[in-house]
């Protein structure tokens, strides 16, 4: 094992990964500003092109917003099938220069390259082959962002530092200034949360914090953030980058789903609530794994809230649990149970629903069951799956689910379901 | 402005590591690709379905290659 100051990590970064995918689709979008939308009709923008970018149009920006900022902006329906395989792309580039490759997100990775990089001289010779490789391999359009530094934390940093198609790296020298020149959320682990309660104690940048004694964020931050927080400032990250092959076990498996409309209606609830319980029970069965923790929460609109709601903060979303005594694998089992935890809800003005199954253990060490009938059905879901994986998701659906848009699979993050998703991944010279 | 089909096609293409779409003959037209702007696969069951966006003389292409049946459908007609 090498020391944790001598290594090399290198951080590549796609930029504004699903619109500039359009925009290597279509050529006739290319240095125009470009907002991705879920669907056509829907209001929030999930990626926004370089050049929307300029004009102040973000991620999570709504259409509305968006077309006030850039009224020229040309608004393009996501390609989730495009961006998963556009993504596997860029992973197996990354994963050619070191089998310690992490896919971090679904356009980002990092690759310890402490022990072959001699291979091509130096990383900044990765880097540029990453770069060149993408555009050859992928396409002639897209870019990313490299960051280099001699732990992850730094590297991510350093890949912030010049967008678009930038190279950027952190050493020991350079690292305290540039760590100096950033925004406390500018590096990763530190949210919006932990920024508050900073700013409240008066400390808004890094220098503010390393100038903190580890006593005093201890009183503040307990245990496990002081630690955190003290290393941050100071740039010291000891974490390894954890190989596709290492990546651990789902820990649980879940649905949300954000709607595009209220929902009032309980009939059109529990149909959005039946679907996602069928795609979370579907994916943990295809991970042959089964849960007894089932998790269920309901969110409203904030114009649906009253004042006093506002206030409080109470009645905005619902939250419940349950933990059963046997494990289950069926999405009709886990609408059962979801049922019985918001049996008592308030069904009015929903705009987002979610459901995850916990505890999570292995199909084959269950059982076989006893009763004929719990056998048909465990036959019945096992041939639905069957034909579901032959002939395409939802070719065999429940009942319920008639009559309504079916909420498909989709990529959107690797952050939960990466071990799922890259299951099946290996490094090859084919792009077909 | 970009127009939807889905048009059966006959396409003249190269098999070697991966596919290189050359030509296709649609509504009775020669179309001639000068070079393939972006390939992804996807796969809709257990069909592999290879995409491709080709740029043609007038506009770009965007041609879908199915696996199972060696079939090949025009699927949109994209401004250049």
């Amino acid at each position: 094992m090498s020391n944790v100051n001598s290594r090399i990590i290198i951080h590549a970064d796609l930029n504004s990964f699903f619109a500039t995918a359009e925009q290597q689709a279509n050529p006739a979008l290319r240095t125009k500003p470009v907002g991705v939308v879920k669907a056509r009709g829907r209001s929030c923008i999930i990626a926004a092109s370089v050049e929307a970018k300029k004009y102040g149009v973000g991620t999570g920006s709504r259409t509305y917003d968006a077309k006030k900022l850039c009224p020229d902006i040309i608004l393009v329906p996501a390609d989730f099938a495009k961006y998963e395989y556009i993504s596997r792309r860029f992973i197996e580039i990354c994963a050619s220069y070191s089998p310690l490759c992490e896919a971090f997100s679904l356009d980002e990775c990092f690759i310890d390259v402490t022990e072959t990089e001699k291979f091509w001289g130096n990383a900044f010779n990765i880097a540029f082959d990453i770069k060149e490789r993408l555009r050859k391999e992928v396409g002639d359009y897209m870019t990313c962002s490299v960051g280099i530094s001699h732990n992850r934390l730094l590297a991510k940093l350093a890949s912030e530092q010049i967008k678009p198609d930038g190279l950027f790296w952190i050493t020991e020298d350079n690292m305290l200034e540039v760590l100096d020149r950033s925004k406390l959320t500018d590096v990763c682990g530190l949210g919006f949360g932990l920024w508050r309660r900073l700013a409240l104690l008066g400390i808004d940048s890094f220098s503010d914090l390393r100038a903190c004694k580890i006593e005093f964020l201890y009183k503040h931050f307990g245990p496990f953030w002081s630690v955190h927080l003290y290393n941050t400032a100071r740039g010291i990250d000891e974490s390894a980058v954890v190989p596709i092959e290492k990546i651990p076990q789902a820990k649980s498996v879940g649905r949300t789903y954000t709607t595009h409309r209220l929902l009032n209606n309980k009939l059109e609830i529990y149909k959005v609530l039946r679907n996602l319980c069928e795609e979370a029970a579907e994916k943990a069965r295809a991970m042959k794994l089964c849960g007894r923790y089932v998790a269920f929460c309901l969110r409203t609109s904030p114009r649906s809230w009253s004042a006093k709601d506002q206030n409080s903060g109470e009645a905005r979303s619902w939250y419940g649990h349950k933990t059963l005594a046997r494990y289950i694998d069926s999405g009709r089992e886990l609408f059962g149970v979801c049922q019985q935890i918001g049996a008592e809800w308030q069904l009015k003005d929903v705009i987002f629903c979610g459901v995850t199954l916990g505890m999570l253990t292995r199909s084959d060490w269950q059982t076989i069951p006893i009763f004929k009938a719990d056998r048909k059905r465990a036959c019945l879901t096992s041939s639905v799956d069957f034909i579901n994986k032959r002939y395409g998701n939802y070719t065999v659906f429940p009942g319920q689910l008639l009559g309504m848009p079916i909420v498909m699979p989709e990529v959107t993050g690797f952050f939960g379901d990466r071990k799922y998703r890259l299951a099946d991944f290996k490094v090859t010279d084919s792009p077909v | 402005m970009d127009t939807d089909v889905d048009d059966r096609v006959k396409v003249w293409a190269f098999f070697d590591s991966s596919i290189f779409p050359i030509a296709m003959n649609w509504r009775r037209r020669y179309i001639k690709f000068e070079r393939v702007i972006l390939t992804t696969v996807k796969k809709v069951g257990g069909v592999r379905l290879v995409d491709f966006v080709c740029a043609g003389e007038g506009a770009n292409y965007k041609i879908e290659y199915n696996t199972s049946d060696y079939s090949w459908k025009v699927k949109r007609v994209m401004d250049k």
